[in-house]
């Protein structure tokens, strides 16, 4: 029912501004001007000029009592209502929710992948470690079997002889510096060497070395009919390589161990995170429509 | 004692000099209220609440225009109970007319005895046809035009009192002066001759 068509909702806003000289200058003065030569733009502003009076004519009621307070009021509304707890739960779990979805999500997508190619791996890190523990076996032989062999023998020796009978221990095997020297590991050594005795032959090669490095020749003398044992001790390893508790066996359960410890943080996510998101989104979505449902239903108490 | 004195003492919990400050804002701000929800009732709990609201939370009041700080409170109270009334409307209970046995909805105490009784008809038929007008505006327009045209507040007070810029009180008060000018032009055969917008006689 608006008579002045011409004035668009600027002009009403220019006028109504204009009325309570809330204008710029600049604004103003082009008011004034338009004011002069449009005459519908004049009686629009009288028109609302005598509303914006009506309305200041209407007389203030009077107030029907004092509002002041006449003891300290208790706090109007301290325990959150019902309804308000519902919400806010209702929100919060909500909330809960989405941010599981979006972990679950993040975790996931990497993982997927990840584990796939972990399981393609792995079957071949496994043959490769089994090779290489095998091959090892076969290649470390004579040496390493006598170093993985000799550390029990050798803290005898270190104990005992020092410098020379670590030179024996390392070149002839666990066995012998103990039982040189008399003490130490020997008990041990001795109990294993007996059972192992019919290999002694295989070991020839390999005597001669520690024999050249040892320093004192008597030693090896007296050592000699011993030294037969020696090898034994050095030669525990070859028939074991498969299952030997020293040597084989050892070697193959640190790689494994290792492979497996690479292998564990990217096999399990998969089979066991994702589970538990499963069920904490279940748990969140269920407590969920428990609450909001009710919260809404009690929405308009 | 002056406001800020008065407030100060508040504000340590001096409910005298609260009430000191009640008995100077009780006029404008059961008049908002009035204005803002329309009945008489619902206002003065209004404005009991509001002055509960303002004495607990005087401490967060920061300075400015006292009355607009209270104000401000009071249009928050009116709100909620705007929006309560939405989702459970209720019967008006304005007194009954013994004699008549029809709704008095300007009790004789509450009318002003120093104007004669045709001048008071048409006062009450002008402040009807303006109520039902505000009533039909949306909340932040009626709160921009009771605050500027019929309390006389100027811009910036009332963009203190409802927190917004000037620019969109300036744009809030045009609009709403354009809608209660149509609606009261609409209800001008209803209204005392000398209170009509669209008199064609005028040039």
């Amino acid at each position: 029912m608006n008579k002045h068509r011409n004035l668009s909702s600027s002009d009403w806003l220019l006028l109504s501004a204009y009325l309570d000289n809330q204008l710029s200058e600049i604004e103003k003065r082009q008011m004034d001007e338009r004011l002069q030569s449009d005459p519908e733009c004049r009686k629009a502003l009288d028109t609302l000029r005598r509303t914006s009076s009506l309305l200041r004519s209407l007389p203030a009621r009077r107030t029907p009592r004092n509002f002041t307070l006449s003891a300290r009021p208790l706090p109007v509304k301290t325990l959150p209502s019902f309804v308000g707890i519902l919400r806010f739960s209702s929100a919060a779990v909500a909330l809960l929710l989405v941010a599981a979805f979006a972990l679950d999500l993040t975790q996931r997508t990497p993982l997927m992948s990840v584990s796939k190619t972990a399981e393609n791996a792995q079957p071949s890190v496994a043959m490769e470690s089994a090779k290489m523990s095998a091959a090892d076996a076969v290649e470390d032989k004579a040496p390493m079997i006598i170093f993985w062999g000799a550390p029990a023998p050798m803290m005898g020796a270190y104990g005992k002889g020092g410098g020379g009978g670590g030179a024996e221990g390392l070149g002839v095997g666990g066995g012998a510096a103990p039982e040189s020297f008399g003490i130490g590991g020997g008990g041990a050594a001795e109990e294993v060497l007996p059972e192992e005795t019919p290999l002694v032959e295989e070991l020839p090669a390999f005597q001669p070395t520690p024999y050249a490095e040892m320093p004192v020749p008597d030693v090896i003398e007296e050592q000699l009919p011993e030294s037969e044992m020696q090898p034994k001790a050095a030669f525990v390893p070859e028939p074991l390589t498969g299952s030997g508790p020293i040597l084989g066996v050892r070697s193959a359960e640190e790689r494994t161990a290792v492979d497996e410890a690479a292998d564990a943080p990217l096999r399990q996510p998969p089979i066991q995170t994702i589970l538990p998101f499963r069920l904490i989104e279940i748990v969140l979505a269920a407590l969920l429509i428990l609450t909001a449902i009710p919260a809404w239903l009690l929405r308009h108490k | 004692m002056d406001e800020t004195a008065l407030i100060q003492e508040a504000k340590h919990g001096d409910l005298d000099a609260f009430n000191r400050l009640v008995l100077v804002y009780q006029d404008q701000t059961y008049n908002l209220a009035f204005r803002l929800l329309g009945e008489d009732a619902s206002a003065q709990d209004a404005t009991q609440i509001a002055f509960i609201n303002a004495y607990q939370a005087i401490k967060s009041y920061r300075g400015g225009s006292f009355r607009a700080w209270i104000l401000r409170i009071l249009t928050n109270v009116c709100y909620d109970e705007l929006r309560r009334q939405k989702r459970k409307p209720t019967e008006d209970l304005n007194p009954v007319d013994i004699d008549t046995g029809e709704e008095m909805e300007d009790p004789a105490w509450l009318s002003d005895d120093s104007k004669s009784a045709v001048e008071q008809v048409e006062q009450q038929e002008l402040e009807r046809a303006i109520q039902n007008c505000l009533g039909g505006l949306p909340e932040e327009f009626r709160t921009v035009i009771v605050l500027v045209d019929v309390q006389g507040m100027d811009y910036q007070e009332a963009s203190e009192v409802v927190r917004t810029p000037l620019g969109t009180i300036r744009s809030r008060l045009a609009r709403a002066r354009q809608r209660v000018q149509d609606c009261l032009q609409n209800a001008g055969e209803l209204l005392p001759e000398k209170y009509r917008l669209n008199d064609e006689s005028r040039p």
